[in-house]
């Protein structure tokens, strides 16, 4: 799918890149929240308007200088826009129109809201194999008798993202 | 943390995420969000212990 930004969203060659940074992000981000899945750097270059180098090397900052999302290693994928993953999880979040993957039983949690879409979600406790089933209904969260762990605390949360 | 905390750190963690003008939170922001869902003891601090 491709993204077309139009009026305000659309920027021009003279742009400079620090407002690039910004709105390849936020379509980053509108594609996930409407599709549930990553856009390919072919689809935001041609999205944008933008070349693919321009595109991954954009990427590469949100990534590395801002820590906005991350990218498969070694590549220009993009891996995690937070809460979204980009690859299947062992935290998928249903809502009545698509299956978003979430990162993290945080994350899972936090997709509802973001999205503004009733959802449930069902994983199994990583302690304890118990089988967890969460829906977030009119912006209400039950049953509220679980809990989650963290255990990176946020002042390590970028330290090994695939591990926080 | 009880799920409940959990869902009203994401809600309060991630606002405004998916728009345009969405930037990555200060340090004080951050903390202020932790500070709103009840989060304040040590594992939330963003200083370093080392450091302290």
């Amino acid at each position: 799918m491709a993204i077309k930004l139009e009026g305000k969203d659309r920027w021009t060659m003279t742009k400079d890149s620090y407002e690039f940074d910004w709105r390849l992000r936020h379509a980053v981000y509108r594609h996930f929240a409407s599709t549930g899945s990553a856009p390919s750097v072919e689809e935001l270059a041609e999205g944008t308007g933008e070349s693919v180098p321009e595109v991954e090397a954009t990427l590469h900052r949100l990534a590395d200088k801002h820590h906005a999302l991350a990218l498969a290693p070694g590549t220009s994928n993009i891996w995690m826009a937070w809460p979204f993953s980009a690859v299947p999880t062992a935290y998928p979040v249903k809502t009545a129109k698509r299956t978003y993957w979430a990162n993290c039983a945080w994350d899972a949690l936090s997709i509802p809201g973001l999205v503004g879409l009733d959802a449930h979600t069902s994983y199994n406790c990583p302690d304890c194999l118990e089988e967890i089933n969460l829906s977030v209904i009119d912006g209400l969260l039950s049953p509220t008798d679980s809990v989650v762990h963290f255990a990176v605390p946020p002042r390590r949360f970028y330290d090994n993202v695939a591990f926080t | 943390m009880p799920a409940q905390v959990c869902y009203q750190l994401g809600k309060a963690w991630y606002a405004g995420r998916l728009d345009l003008h969405w930037r990555p939170k200060s340090k004080d922001e951050i903390e202020s969000i932790f500070a709103q869902v009840g989060l304040t003891d040590g594992f939330w601090s963003l200083d370093d212990p080392a450091e302290m």
